[in-house]
């Protein structure tokens, strides 16, 4: 057996390169890769080798992902926009929705609350939210992933990428105190009670 | 914050799940059906069972870092969840490997 077929792939690049594989693209990449590898581990030794893998697997999912997006830019493009608009409409009505329902449960007891039973309920509170946004998130990015068929990683990693820049913008505008309705939710809450 | 970068980490994670059943699909999987639903199902007790551990640990960091217990654990308890989301996710896809190894595709 030679050594050649020893050597293993690192697998979580062979994984994440084969997530960004479009089916109607050519197959070459990851072929070419392991050839490469192969001769790279016989000659300068598995982790150099290795770590060659991975640079060469990061240029090959920004390839695929450009390569990806270009074929099909308007599906990409919608997709991202959908899921956004969806996001942030479905994520603003589910803390609405959940105080609402939280605050209907403690409607009688709310005028007995003790210390204990406030903290409860705000931890509850931001708990329920808190969950309610990641499964929200999770169901959204497989919604999209579904409608973007075979680009699921570019649909949804635009998709994840417009959000953190939304994220960013508004921790950007609430530490300049340039947008200080994002405190709304917490005030919103305490004055409720 | 914290919400929505794990809120931004779960919707490509959402994209990976997507992207594996139809995988799944086309390399014709002996039981489908039967290793996403047990990796969901893992997944899902992962999640309400590491919650706990994870908030006795976090109150034991809080402890430490204080240098005497705190009666106001709301924070430990809000970072447990994201930290037991994650061993959800590990649990997800150790289940999915363990059981194509157990399951192989379909000559």
């Amino acid at each position: 057996m030679s050594r050649v077929q020893i050597v293993q792939l690192p697998r979580i690049a062979v994984w994440l390169v084969g997530l960004f594989i479009v089916e109607e693209q050519t197959g070459m990449q990851p072929q070419i890769l392991e050839e490469r590898f192969s001769d790279m581990a016989s000659g300068c030794g598995t982790g150099r080798a290795s770590r060659w893998y991975w640079s060469q697997s990061v240029k090959t999912i920004a390839g695929l992902a450009g390569r990806g997006f270009r074929t099909a830019p308007w599906l990409i493009v919608i997709t991202t926009l959908s899921g956004a608009l969806l996001l942030q409409f479905v994520t603003g009505n589910l803390q609405r929705v959940i105080m609402e329902f939280i605050s209907l449960l403690n409607h009688y007891v709310t005028s007995n609350y003790d210390s204990k039973h406030v903290a409860s309920r705000i931890f509850w509170m931001y708990y329920t939210v808190f969950v309610g946004s990641l499964l929200l998130s999770l169901i959204i990015g497989s919604f999209v992933a579904m409608v973007a068929k075979r680009r699921e990683m570019i649909a949804t990693m635009t998709l994840s990428f417009v959000s953190l820049i939304m994220t960013v913008t508004t921790f950007g505008r609430w530490l300049l105190g340039m947008h200080p309705s994002t405190l709304s939710f917490s005030r919103e809450s305490w004055s409720s009670n | 914050m914290v919400k929505q970068l794990s809120a931004s980490f779960l919707i490509v994670i959402g994209g990976i799940i997507v992207r594996e059943l139809r995988s799944a699909a086309a390399q014709s999987l002996k039981h489908p059906a039967l290793i996403y639903g047990l990796a969901f199902a893992v997944s899902v007790v992962t999640l309400l069972v590491a919650y706990f551990p994870f908030y006795w640990l976090l109150v034991q960091i809080q402890t430490w870092r204080l240098g005497h217990p705190n009666p106001f654990t709301i924070g430990p308890a809000m970072d447990a969840i994201p930290c037991s989301f994650v061993a959800a996710v590990i649990a997800f896809w150790f289940t999915v490997r363990g059981a194509k190894k157990r399951w192989p595709q379909e000559s």
